[in-house]
C-alpha cells in the first residue's frame, strides 16, 4: 500500500535529454533504440548517407523506467553538426545534383537549429564514434560549449561493437566527463547508460 | 584561376573587433579562399557561433569553415630555470579543405584547386 500510494503523490522529475553530436556517430540509431526499449517505436530514420536527420525530432513524456528510478523523458534527436557541408559528397552517394543540393540546404537549417538548442537542454548525451580519434574540433567545440553552459553531460561512445573501435581512448581523453561505450545498433552497454542517465538527470 | 593564400592575423587585428564582428570578418576572409591562422584562440561558444554563422551563409560557392587549434610550446631560460609556455593559434580554412595531423603532429592542409 505505501509504495502504490507513493507512487501515486510522487511526480516523476522530467526532463530534456538532447541526443548531439557530429555527423554519422549514430544519433538516430540511438534515439530509436531508447525510443524502442521504453515505447516500443521507433523515432528517427536512419541512412548510411550523412545527413538523415535534417531537422529536431522531439519525443514527449518517455516513460523511462529501470531498477533505480523512474523520469519523464523528452528525447530529442538532432541532426548532426558539421561545421562544412559538401554537397559533393551526397553526389557520390548518388544523388542527383538538383538533390544535392536541396539535402545540404536542409542540413544547414538543421546544423542551425541543433546548435540553437542547445541552450533548452537538460542533459546532453553527446555521441562520438568510437572507431575515429576524438579530436575532432566539432566535438570538442560541442563539449567545451555545454561546459561553459553547467549542462549536464554524458559521453556515449557509440559503434563499440565494430573491431577498430577504441571507447577508452575517448575515456582517457576527456576524463573529466562520464564516458558510457555502447553499441546503439546492437544494444551492447545501455543498461549501463541508462543508469548513468537516471544518475544525471534524476 | 582562384590564387589561394595563407594569412597570419595577429592579435591587434582581431581584438578590434566584438565577437559577432570577429566571426564575420573571418567567415569573409575564407569566402575569398583565403586560410587564416589567428593569432587568438576563440573560446568554444565563439567557436560554435562561427559555425552557425557559416552555415547560415551557406552556398554552393561557400559550403564552410575547417577548425584546427595548433598548440605551441616554448621553452626559455637557463639548464635549472627552465620555464614552459603554452599558447595558442587557431586555424581556420575553407570548408573544401582537408587537414590531416599527420606523425610527429606534422599538419598537412590540402585544398582542391
Amino acid at each position: 500500500m505505501n509504495g502504490f500510494l507513493q507512487r501515486l503523490f510522487t511526480k516523476k522529475k522530467s526532463a530534456s535529454v538532447c541526443l548531439i553530436g557530429e555527423v554519422n556517430t549514430g544519433k538516430s540509431t540511438l534515439a530509436n533504440r531508447i525510443s524502442k526499449d521504453f515505447l516500443g517505436k521507433e523515432m528517427s530514420s536512419v541512412s548510411h548517407i550523412a545527413h538523415e536527420t535534417r531537422e529536431l525530432v522531439k519525443l514527449e513524456h518517455v516513460d523511462f523506467k529501470i531498477d533505480g528510478g523512474a523520469l519523464d523523458l523528452t528525447l530529442v534527436d538532432t541532426p548532426g553538426i558539421a561545421s562544412s557541408i559538401d554537397y559533393k559528397e551526397f553526389v557520390r552517394e548518388g544523388l542527383s545534383e538538383e538533390e544535392a543540393i536541396k539535402r545540404a540546404k536542409e542540413a544547414t537549417a538543421g546544423v542551425i537549429s541543433a546548435i540553437k538548442y542547445i541552450q533548452e537542454v537538460d542533459v546532453a548525451l553527446v555521441l562520438m564514434d568510437s572507431t575515429k580519434t576524438p579530436f575532432d574540433q566539432v566535438s570538442l567545440t560541442l563539449l567545451g560549449t555545454l561546459e561553459m553552459q553547467n549542462k549536464k553531460t554524458i559521453i556515449v561512445a557509440n559503434k563499440a561493437d565494430l573491431p577498430e573501435a577504441k571507447p577508452d581512448l575517448i575515456k582517457s581523453t576527456f576524463p573529466q566527463h562520464k564516458v558510457v561505450a555502447v553499441s546503439a545498433l546492437y544494444g551492447s552497454g545501455m543498461d549501463n547508460l541508462y543508469n548513468q542517465l537516471l544518475e544525471v538527470a534524476g | 584561376m582562384t590564387r589561394q593564400s595563407i594569412e597570419f592575423v595577429p592579435f591587434g587585428v582581431l581584438e578590434r573587433y566584438d565577437v559577432s564582428s570577429r566571426v564575420d570578418f573571418i567567415i569573409e576572409q575564407i569566402k575569398q579562399d583565403r586560410i587564416l591562422l589567428l593569432e587568438m584562440n576563440m573560446s568554444p561558444d565563439e567557436r560554435l557561433l562561427l559555425m552557425q554563422r557559416a552555415m547560415e551563409q551557406y552556398d554552393t560557392d561557400f559550403i564552410g569553415i575547417k577548425l584546427h587549434e595548433l598548440r605551441i610550446r616554448t621553452k626559455y631560460g637557463g639548464f635549472i630555470r627552465q620555464k614552459k609556455l603554452e599558447s595558442s593559434l587557431l586555424l581556420v580554412a575553407p570548408g573544401d579543405a582537408e587537414i590531416i595531423q599527420k606523425e610527429h603532429g606534422i599538419l598537412s592542409v590540402g585544398l582542391t584547386v
